[in-house]
């Protein structure tokens, strides 16, 4: 049986992401400093984040942002993330603080600079934490917006999307750094739930049962081992069947 | 640089109550300083070396070498005949013309002063005959012998409707002979009680307000110097009498909340409100002591907020909170606390409604304290800022009500003006400017206003004349508002503010009650009503506020900014604030300057119009 679960890729955006896999970490890594554009509109400072595949099915169970800021007033901002699929755009912060009137007021928090990891455990919500003596104001694991819980069950593989937009005149900022934290588990029958993968005949655990897996079967030919397939206490003719069968790339 | 200047246009009616009150913590040193202490009310004396009379009520007077003037206040007083000196040969003097508008509605004032000086011993006559003789007229007499000099104060602060008021009176190089208090009430009518002999040197006279309102009071005091000359002297002060709305009406409770603050219940006997139009606000105060390691007492903070009272009355309690490390710095038990000094007054002019000098405080449950900071560190003055206010729902795709909604400097003029003072050329940048003009104001109200108008912008700092530097420093002190998200070297700078009061605000009541009063009764900026309110003002509100006087520059002959004012103030003045009255203790003063005065139509330019300085707090300003 293969075990590859949990595991875990930590993506962080780079100039020029590269993506390194270490053991079950995937790592991106970036020094990228982007401008936040006072009131853009539409000139956002974006950053992509880039998940590989893997070569197996997958299904993210768990997701956490962390982003560093300068701003003079982060009640200008709105940070939005979109996963691969495109299909919804989480609102992670949008003009924290902000209320009609009363304090911070009608134009949100007020405080310098963000230096936070949303988190959907954090106990604090990033929509509501703001202090006139704190910078940064936004720090540590805060709560986003929306929960990054129902990005769960999506495939992580493709390009993700952090937007950071100022809606506000007045201030401007930049993008410090950003990082993606991903977690996956094998999902074979790529139903969105993670599930276990059976792969019989598949002996290096490549994921591909081929010639590699053959000759190892062969080399316990009437012995005993992994190769003995059926578990009948020998490897024999009917372990070679069930390879030959689940012969090619697992599923 | 860009420069915007925006009006502010105000709504009528101001919607107050979602305003957010700071929970203000003042540190202990603020009390042995005095400056969260109410004073007694001798320390806001009102004191004269002149006499305001009906014209009919005196004839002469005995100039001495002083600065020696008659001043008939009247309308249409260039209709009058008027002179001193005798008969057919007025004695040479230099007439001048002047407005009142700003202290009446239908006044005007004709000055006559005297060249020389004289001996203080020869009587001079007063001829003041009107056109008509229902004509109202008064004199303001100066006769230049200013070492006689009345000071008169009340005896308490606690001026209710139906409790007793006293009032002392004494006479400065003078012996006393007789005196007079003439009280107005606020429906109009006059009484007269005589002051009596208090055994000591002065004079005491009782009156017992029945009515709410601001009642006027004339203290009028005759006297013999040491000359053997017959010397009047007046003051003319403005008495707040309002009713209890609130009271203690239990022992006060002290616990801990889950955020680790400490929180005072104050339990409160609340008046239904006899006018509903609008909201009462009270603002309490007491000071916090307790236990230290070695058992003495000692102070631990002082705390203070604005509570709105409820229209129906009834039983409430209001809540004021403190930061524990108040207790930690101090190395204090919370067990122990000990409350001193309950205060409640109204912001209508801070005028006190109750005082329990040691209310009850029971502890209740346990206390935990952090660990002692290093220093008072901000965010123990006012509280953590609140996540959110009650009733306020979020708008996330709300854009600011303003074009801009930027970081502004906010100009301001002070009470009852018609024309804005500060020359705006001399501003760069953002800045908007608050105009309302002919306004009578409470400084909470004014405050207010400061904290609506911030609503348009993300931060402002602030330039006030005036009364606009008690509202900036109100404001400041009991709101959250856009003034806190101010930055920069300072956030609140004042030029000819009267922090100590003016004796202009009674004078101006008193001529009121005959010519009309031009933007009505402003008991904030009386000597009491001002001493009162700034024994609310920590020291954090006054290190962030800076402050300039001035006065009129002193010549051979016109040594005054206004000749009027100049003779119901104490020199130096700027025409309306006197140098002393314009001293904000624990605050940056920045200087005294001469040769200008507090507004247009004095002698010397208006202060708010010193380019120099209005550059400076221009780049100076916090926004």
């Amino acid at each position: 049986m293969n075990e590859r679960l949990p595991s875990r890729w930590l993506l962080t955006a780079m100039l020029v992401p590269v993506a390194t896999l270490v053991a079950d970490e995937l790592v991106v890594e970036s020094t990228l400093v982007q401008p936040v554009p006072d009131d853009s509109g539409n000139s956002s400072a974006l950053v992509e984040f880039v998940v590989p595949s893997s070569g197996d099915p997958v299904v993210t169970t768990g997701v956490r942002l962390s982003l560093r800021l300068e701003h003079p007033w982060v009640g200008d901002l709105r940070v939005t993330l979109r996963p691969p699929d495109g299909s919804t755009e989480l609102v992670m912060l949008d003009r924290p603080g902000l209320v009609p009137a009363g304090f911070p007021g009608p134009f949100g928090c007020g405080g310098d600079d963000l230096d936070v990891v949303f988190d959907d455990s954090a106990s604090a919500s990033a929509q509501d934490t703001c202090s006139l003596v704190a910078s940064p104001v936004l720090a540590g694991p805060l709560r986003p917006l929306q929960a990054l819980q129902s990005l769960s069950g999506i495939d992580p593989e493709g390009s993700w999307s952090l937007t950071v937009t100022d809606l506000q005149p007045g201030d401007s900022g930049q993008l410090i750094g950003a990082s993606l934290l991903v977690e996956f588990e094998i999902d074979c029958d790529q139903d969105g739930l993670p599930d276990e993968c059976t792969c019989p005949g598949d002996l290096d655990g490549d994921r591909v049962v081929g010639g590699a897996d053959l000759s190892g079967l062969l080399s316990q030919w009437n012995g005993t081992g992994e190769a003995d397939l059926d578990a009948n206490g020998v490897v024999d003719g009917a372990d070679l069947a069930i390879l030959i069968s689940a012969w090619g790339s697992c599923r | 640089m860009s420069c915007t200047i925006t009006l502010a246009i105000l709504p009528c009616l101001l919607q107050v109550h979602d305003v957010v009150p700071k929970d203000v913590n003042a540190p202990p040193g603020d009390i042995t300083a005095g400056h969260v202490v109410l004073p007694g009310p001798e320390q806001s004396a009102t004191s004269s070396v002149t006499a305001l009379l009906p014209a009919r009520e005196i004839d002469r007077f005995v100039p001495g070498s002083g600065k020696s003037a008659v001043v008939l206040i009247a309308k249409d007083p260039e209709l009058w005949d008027f002179s001193i000196g005798a008969g057919s040969q007025p004695l040479a003097s230099s007439e001048r013309l002047l407005d009142l508008s700003g202290m009446t509605q239908s006044a005007s004032a004709r000055a006559l002063r005297l060249l020389e000086p004289s001996d203080g011993l020869t009587s001079m006559p007063i001829q003041a005959k009107a056109p008509d003789e229902e004509l109202a007229g008064w004199l303001l007499v100066a006769d230049g012998c200013e070492d006689v000099r009345l000071t008169t104060h009340f005896g308490t602060r606690h001026h209710a409707p139906g409790r007793p008021v006293v009032l002392h009176a004494r006479m400065e190089g003078a012996h006393s002979a007789r005196g007079t208090m003439v009280l107005g009430s606020p429906s109009g009518d006059s009484f007269e009680h005589p002051l009596h002999p208090d055994g000591a040197g002065g004079l005491i006279g009782v009156f017992s307000p029945d009515e709410a309102g601001d009642w006027t009071v004339r203290s009028i005091v005759e006297s013999v110097d040491h000359r053997g000359v017959g010397r009047v002297r007046t003051t003319q002060q403005l008495l707040r009498s309002l009713p209890e709305s609130a009271a203690p009406s239990g022992s006060v409770t002290a616990s801990q909340q889950t955020d680790g603050r400490i929180e005072f219940r104050v339990p409160l006997a609340v008046l239904p409100a006899s006018d509903l139009a609008a909201p009462r606000r009270v603002a309490l105060a007491f000071e916090v002591w307790a236990t230290d390691a070695s058992g003495r007492q000692v102070p631990v903070c002082w705390v203070s907020r604005i509570h709105e009272l409820p229209a129906e009355g009834g039983a409430q309690h209001a809540s004021l909170r403190a930061d524990p490390r108040w207790f930690s710095l101090a190395g204090a038990d919370p067990k122990s606390i000990e409350l001193r000094e309950l205060r409640i007054h109204d912001t209508r002019g801070f005028v006190l409604l109750a005082h329990e000098p040691r209310p009850d405080c029971i502890p209740v449950g346990s206390f935990e304290l952090p660990s002692p900071p290093s220093a008072v560190v901000p965010s123990m003055h006012a509280g953590a800022a609140p996540e959110r206010i009650a009733g306020a729902s979020r708008a996330s795709s709300m854009r600011a009500g303003s074009p801009d909604g930027g970081h502004v400097l906010l100009l301001s003029h002070g009470y009852c003006t018609d024309q804005f003072p500060f020359r705006t050329n001399d501003f760069s940048g953002d800045f908007v400017l608050y105009e309302e003009y002919g306004q009578n104001l409470s400084n909470d109200e004014f405050a207010l206003r400061f904290e609506s108008l911030g609503r348009s912008h993300k931060s402002m700092g602030i330039v006030g004349h005036s009364q606009a530097g008690h509202a900036a420093t109100h404001l400041y002190t009991f709101y959250w508002s856009a003034l806190d998200w101010a930055t920069g070297p300072r956030k609140i700078q004042g030029v000819g503010v009267p922090w100590l009061g003016t004796a202009l605000a009674g004078n101006a009541a008193v001529l009121g009650e005959v010519f009309g009063i031009g933007c009505g009764e402003v008991y904030d900026l009386t000597y009491d009503g001002s001493t009162s309110w700034l024994s609310f003002i920590p020291s954090w509100v006054r290190q962030e506020t800076w402050y300039w006087t001035t006065s009129f520059e002193d010549g051979w002959f016109y040594d005054y900014c206004q000749i009027v004012t100049d003779l119901l103030l104490s020199d130096p003045d700027d025409g309306t604030v006197e140098q002393y009255a314009g001293q904000l203790a624990g605050a940056n003063n920045e200087g005294h300057k001469t040769g200008w005065c507090h507004t247009r139509l004095m002698r010397d330019p208006p202060q708010c119009r010193d380019a120099e300085r209005n550059v400076l707090m221009n780049q100076e300003a916090a926004r």
